[in-house]
């Protein structure tokens, strides 16, 4: 007994020298090793003498990441049926051993469920076992055999050859959009073929979309919530309390869900990985697609799972740490195209409402009167007069894309009648018409959305604040974590929408030694896209922060508020824009002097000028009516001037002139802003 | 003006629920909707085995049973999407046929009449049709046999289609055999 035990300890630590040399030993390393491992227990033997256990591949497949408060780690997959270990989350190396063990036995891992099959190791983790198999040699040995049909069956539809980041832009009136949103669209091989005969003309590529992709499938990573609370899901989702889970489902399912119910733009990003990169992609995707996460809005959302999944793939790519730590959609397809060589073509798909303003942009003002005097008639075809068949083409084209942008959902489901037989009676009229008119537009065209200016800000202003009492020059600094408000840069942005989050802006005031919190937006989202013809956009603003309030409530105090308010722009010339809304805030500070609680009516106006890209004044006077227990009303004003530098993806600056006055104060700041 | 303190916690209570539920209903709208379609179609979900692409089982537990209840904004709850047809030998092309035309009704009737479009060329793929001009053409010469009214069935839709392409002989010498 003693003995064996010391044989068996010899001979670990004789293996254990010999596979440690041998692993520096270049050529063997990634290699099979000759005679291959013969059994479950041989094989634990040689992957301890290696290290694979912590190999960094084995922790990225089990998304294992150090323990920030103790040592070790511990995976980010949360469900425990993901483990074939009971111990697997917080041991790597026990999940390495128990992977093996069943991986030989060829035993059923998963208890059946819901109709889905019971699978073996081998099946369920085809990227690991591939993974160990070159690693340890085990295809030289025989294993009992598995049947891994529901797997054969995923990579035969996958069919994959190519992989595709996939961005869904804003929709201005849809807050849920407000950041964007990312998949994987795997690209199969019959697919694939049509798409490479396209010849390219700009950098990456012609933008053209031959049908074909529409039969791919995409994969996204999302938050998963029993209801459809959507103030609930986006709390939830903030607070890291729902679980995430990968699904897949045709491409263009997410192509009507974007493009046509929700009209937002989507940006292909074509990658160019290895054939044997796909392969571990599609066999990565296949191991995390039945377990989930918990779902975090801020990092461990959808773009940091598809960096996290593209990272297994090409271990030669370096993504994630190239994202700030709270991770914006929008920031994952900077990091694809900051990594050299990585995105092959862009290509760009036009929402509904992005196709109807190209279009009805083509009419002439005959054709276009046209259109709005017969887009809302039930049989518009009858109105058509004289217009010739290509111009009737045109107009009843234009027609069709206003009813699918105002209707698409309700067309789906049926629920308007009156509007699904008006549509009816236009495409039978468009029918007897000439063929044609497809809308393309070419992404060279377009503010792409990862050339737009970076997700974080920091702004310091110098300059003074006055009022009757009071004197003193001031040091103002202002950080904000995301994303974009009217003011700033617009290339890769939506125009008019401002949606903010995390904005913190202090002030010292040296004459009196006073460091204060000067104002916090917890969030502020809006828009002011203007009124016209064609589109009947309301302009909107919605918010929740911290004010300092210096006005007869209190001097100098610190406020909760929160606003909304909806109103009307317009926009007479490019060039000018002005708005108008008026709605309701809710004030509340222990510092007020008479009541805690204190509700406002508010109205806004302003005014923007922007003859060029990069130089815009902006001026906005605010009217308040305070019910304290003495209703006053309250005036401000602030008028802005703005130049900016740079190119918007690299480092862009600015340099604002701005100037405050409420009731008896005044302040004029010099800000200088920067985007990183 | 003056106003009570009654009525100032009716306002600021009037602002504080205005603000909830403008957040709440707006992308909750589409959700309820996609919640009703989906049980009045029975909220049959569409199966991995099916002949259409339907969504795709990934792994071993069926976590898309989970993610289809939950996910209420999901396009395919949207619109009642039902598969799950197996068996994918006779019939494949029908079976994807029905599927595609299910999910895609809208745009292809829009791109059928105008004779052109992406979403034409994915069908013009499904059907196995190779020339997709002729295939584009050629259905919109007969789209009133193809939609004769505002709302046809994916069925009727598929079977339409299927007898324009073979009642026409230069689109059917380009198209693979329908079954």
């Amino acid at each position: 007994m003693n003995f064996d035990l010391r044989s068996k300890e010899l001979r670990m630590k004789f293996a254990a020298l010999f596979f440690f040399v041998a692993s520096f030993s270049g050529p063997l390393r990634n290699q099979a090793w000759g005679a291959g491992a013969s059994s479950a227990q041989d094989a634990i033997v040689r992957a301890e003498a290696l290290g694979l256990g912590h190999d960094p591949f084995w922790l990225k497949l089990g998304h294992y990441q150090k323990r920030t408060f103790a040592s070790g780690y511990k995976s980010e997959v949360v469900n425990p049926l993901f483990f074939v270990d009971p111990g697997g989350r917080y041991d790597p190396e026990a999940e390495l051993r128990a992977t093996l063990v069943k991986g030989f036995s060829g035993e059923v891992l998963l208890p059946a469920s819901k109709g889905a099959p019971a699978m073996a190791v081998r099946c369920q983790y085809p990227a690991r076992w591939n993974w160990l198999t070159a690693r340890l040699g085990l295809n030289q040995i025989e294993l009992p055999k598995v049947d891994c049909k529901d797997y054969q069956s995923y990579l035969e539809r996958m069919n994959a050859v190519g992989a595709t980041l996939v961005f869904s832009g804003y929709y201005v009136n849809n807050p849920s959009s407000a950041f964007g949103h990312t998949f994987l669209r795997i690209d199969s091989s019959q697919h694939e073929q049509q798409k490479k005969s396209v010849a390219g003309h700009s950098d990456y590529g012609q933008n053209s979309h031959s049908g074909s992709e529409l039969l791919d499938y995409g994969v996204g990573y999302a938050a998963n919530m029993e209801g459809n609370n959507a103030f609930f899901y986006a709390l939830y989702s903030v607070l890291g309390l729902l679980p995430g889970t990968f699904t897949s489902m045709p491409y263009y399912y997410k192509v009507r869900e974007y493009s046509n119910a929700e009209s937002r733009d989507l940006w292909e990003y074509d990658l160019d990985l290895k054939p044997e990169e796909i392969t571990i992609l599609v066999d990565a995707i296949w191991e995390v697609g039945s377990t989930y996460f918990n779902y975090s809005y801020a990092s461990a959302n959808c773009a940091y799972q598809l960096l996290y999944l593209l990272e297994i793939a090409a271990p030669r790519l370096h993504l994630i740490e190239r994202m700030p730590p709270y991770e914006i959609p929008v920031d994952a397809l900077k990091a694809v195209t900051a990594e050299p060589g990585l995105v092959s073509a862009i290509r760009y798909r036009p929402s509904t409402l992005r196709q109807l303003e190209v279009r009805y942009d083509l009419l002439t003002l005959e054709e276009k009167n046209k259109f709005f005097q017969i887009r809302k008639e039930p049989h518009p075809e009858q109105l058509l007069g004289a217009l010739s068949p290509e111009s009737s083409a045109k107009v009843l084209d234009t027609v069709l894309d206003d009813i699918d942008f105002r209707y698409f959902t309700e067309l789906s489901t049926n629920s308007m009648p009156d509007v699904k037989q008006r549509k009816q009676n236009v495409l039978l009229a468009r029918a007897k018409l000439p063929a044609g008119g497809q809308v393309t537009v070419d992404v060279e065209d377009v503010d792409r959305p990862d050339r737009g200016h970076p997700s974080g800000r920091y702004t310091l202003a110098f300059g003074s604040q006055s009022d009757p009492t009071f004197n003193s020059g001031a040091i103002d600094g202002e950080f904000r974590f995301a994303i974009h408000d009217i003011y700033d840069r617009l290339e890769g942005y939506l125009p008019y929408a401002t949606v903010e989050m995390g904005r913190f802006q202090f002030r010292w005031l040296p004459a009196v030694n006073q460091f204060n919190l000067q104002s916090l937006s917890i969030f502020n989202t809006g828009s002011i896209a203007p009124f016209s013809r064609l589109e009947s956009n309301y302009s909107w603003r919605f918010g929740a922060g911290l004010e300092r309030v210096r006005d007869r409530r209190c001097d100098n105090c610190q406020a909760a508020d929160t606003y909304l308010m909806a109103g009307l722009s317009g926009q007479p010339f490019h060039e000018l824009m002005f708005y108008g809304l008026a709605g309701a805030m809710g004030e509340a500070s222990t510092s007020f002097a008479q009541d805690q609680w204190i509700p406002d009516l508010s109205g806004v106006a302003g005014l923007r000028f922007k003859p060029f890209r990069t130089f815009q004044i902006d001026a906005e006077a605010e009217w308040r009516r305070v019910f304290d227990l003495q209703t006053f009303d309250r005036l401000a004003g602030t008028a802005k001037a703005r130049w900016d530098f740079g190119q918007p993806d690299q480092s862009p600056f600015a340099l604002q002139l701005e100037y405050t006055a409420e009731v008896s104060s005044t302040d004029l700041f010099l800000r200088y802003i920067r985007y990183f | 003006m003056k106003i009570n303190s009654l009525g100032k916690s009716i306002l600021l209570a009037a602002v504080a629920l205005t603000m909830v539920a403008s957040v709440s209903m707006i992308p909750a709208t589409a959700s309820a909707k996609g919640k009703k379609s989906a049980k009045a179609s029975g909220g049959k979900l569409p199966g991995p085995a099916g002949c259409g692409l339907g969504y795709l089982l990934l792994g071993g537990h069926d976590m898309q049973v989970i993610a289809a209840t939950t996910n209420a904004t999901s396009y395919s709850q949207l619109f009642g999407i039902t598969t799950g047809t197996s068996g994918c030998d006779a019939g494949a092309h029908d079976a994807a046929m029905l599927d595609y035309i299910q999910s895609n009704k809208e745009v292809v009737q829009t791109e059928l009449a105008r004779g052109q479009g992406e979403s034409l060329e994915a069908l013009a793929n499904i059907t196995g049709c190779k020339d997709h001009a002729v295939f584009a053409t050629g259905l919109k010469d007969h789209y009133q046999e193809i939609f004769p009214s505002k709302d046809p069935s994916a069925a009727s839709i598929t079977d339409s289609i299927k007898r324009v392409i073979e009642e026409n002989p230069q689109l059917a010498s380009t198209c693979e055999v329908l079954s």
